[in-house]
């Protein structure tokens, strides 16, 4: 456990080295809700409001978690090869990766909320709901991150191993999420948690199992 | 000798043409709107059965390249995620003739629809993988991590998804992400098993012929 909570430490400090990266995930979120409110004109309706912030919610988890082990250099990867355990490595990436996209998530949804209404009725299970997403996207974003940073020479890469597999998880996120837009709802809400906790801890034990086959070189 | 080879080859296909002649000639129950379109389930669910059982052939030699790297359990692999998705397609092409005759359009959205797209465009993704890697050693590696990666991801939306999911057009739901064998009329049920089991042989049969294939075209390359 030291060893994870050291690599977050040196994740977060190279982070903070390069304050434009993260500067920059942040400008590409801003300019998807701009544009989703010029596209809109600010009169969303609840269903597309729902699965507008959805969308854009996905696409700036893949933006950010791109970098998970894209952003090593070669020799940095051997590097840390030599110094740490495989499982720690994607372990510390996923639990930094679940982070900065719950950290993204809430920033996207205030500024979402204050461009084109709020539709929640029910915050807190929303923020529970985003808690619940960030770990699944994290998950499966950073493992499918270090499948396509194996292969440099195709840039879509990322986009296209983690859209099929991030399916479920999104249609599950947006059924949930539309739960907290109306007071009264009949919907299965326990199933669908218990769902998206299944999916999540999978997602995690799966990347924890099958990482050191992608590390070894 | 030969037939101790190749018998299940002929029962294969006998089982197929024995499905086609009998599913085309028996007498069908008469349910409202679907009528004489009920023989379709006789193919087109055939089809999902062969190209799941095509699927998990193809998880079981990714993990045992995973344990043991030979590369002819890598071509053993693909060759199956290929007829596997071959199978998958003409399971989506069956479907969508017989919606359009029964439900009024080709796509609903519907729980099995959307599992199936996203079964399809998984192994879409896992067949561009590999062809963006050269590495022979390093495809077959990462391309099997990632099969059974999406396998696993995507068994829990199959099969827990469906189950949840309010309504369904599909016949013999509410809880079942198959087929509602239980509400099957017998006779149906005398032509539908022989038809999966058969197709399953055949499928069998090309996924054999395919690895030959790509392991003789291999070593000419090496040449």
């Amino acid at each position: 456990m030291k060893y994870v909570f050291w690599l977050i430490h040196r994740d977060v400090l190279l982070e903070l080295r390069q304050p434009h990266v993260l500067s920059g995930i942040f400008l590409h979120t801003l300019g998807s809700v701009w544009i989703a409110y010029l596209a809109f004109k600010g009169m969303v309706p609840a269903n597309t409001w729902n699965g507008l912030i959805w969308i854009i919610l996905l696409f700036s988890a893949i933006h950010a978690s791109q970098r998970a082990f894209g952003g090593d250099s070669m020799g940095r990867r051997l590097y840390y090869y030599t110094l740490a355990n495989p499982r720690h490595i994607i372990l510390a990436k996923i639990i930094y990766n679940t982070l900065l996209i719950l950290f993204l998530s809430i920033i996207t949804s205030s500024v979402f909320i204050l461009f084109n209404g709020n539709a929640i009725v029910l915050p807190a299970r929303f923020i529970i709901i985003l808690l619940l997403g960030s770990t699944g996207l994290g998950g499966i974003l950073t493992f499918t991150s270090a499948i396509a940073a194996q292969e440099l020479r195709n840039f879509s890469l990322m986009s296209i191993l983690s859209l099929p597999i991030v399916a479920p998880l999104l249609l599950l996120l947006i059924n949930l999420s539309a739960s907290t837009l109306q007071p009264m709802n009949t919907q299965p809400i326990v199933g669908m948690l218990m769902a998206l906790l299944v999916l999540d801890s999978l997602s995690i034990a799966m990347a924890w199992v099958l990482f050191p086959y992608l590390w070894k070189e | 000798m030969f037939i101790k080879e190749n018998g299940w080859k002929i029962i294969g296909g006998l089982l197929v043409l024995y499905s086609i002649i009998v599913g085309l000639s028996i007498q069908v129950p008469q349910l409202p709107i679907i009528y004489e379109s009920i023989r379709n389930l006789f193919y087109h669910v055939s089809m999902w059965f062969t190209m799941t059982a095509m699927f998990a052939t193809a998880l079981i030699f990714s993990i045992s390249y995973l344990r043991n790297p030979l590369l002819k359990k890598d071509i053993a692999a693909v060759e199956a995620a290929r007829v596997g998705f071959f199978f998958g397609f003409l399971g989506l092409a069956t479907g969508m003739l017989w919606a359009n005759f029964t439900w009024g359009k080709p796509w609903t959205n519907d729980p099995q629809l959307n599992g199936a797209a996203t079964a399809l465009l998984t192994y879409l993704a896992y067949f561009i993988l590999r062809s963006s890697i050269e590495d022979q050693e390093k495809k077959a590696r990462i391309s099997a991590v990632y099969n059974i990666f999406a396998f696993v991801l995507m068994l829990v939306f199959i099969g827990v998804l469906p189950r949840m999911a309010e309504h369904s057009i599909h016949p013999g739901k509410s809880g079942n992400p198959a087929l509602g064998v239980k509400g099957l009329d017998p006779r149906m049920r005398l032509v539908f098993y022989p038809a999966v089991v058969g197709w399953i042989m055949i499928a069998l049969w090309i996924w054999k012929i395919r690895i030959r294939l790509t392991t003789i075209r291999q070593k000419i390359s090496e040449f």
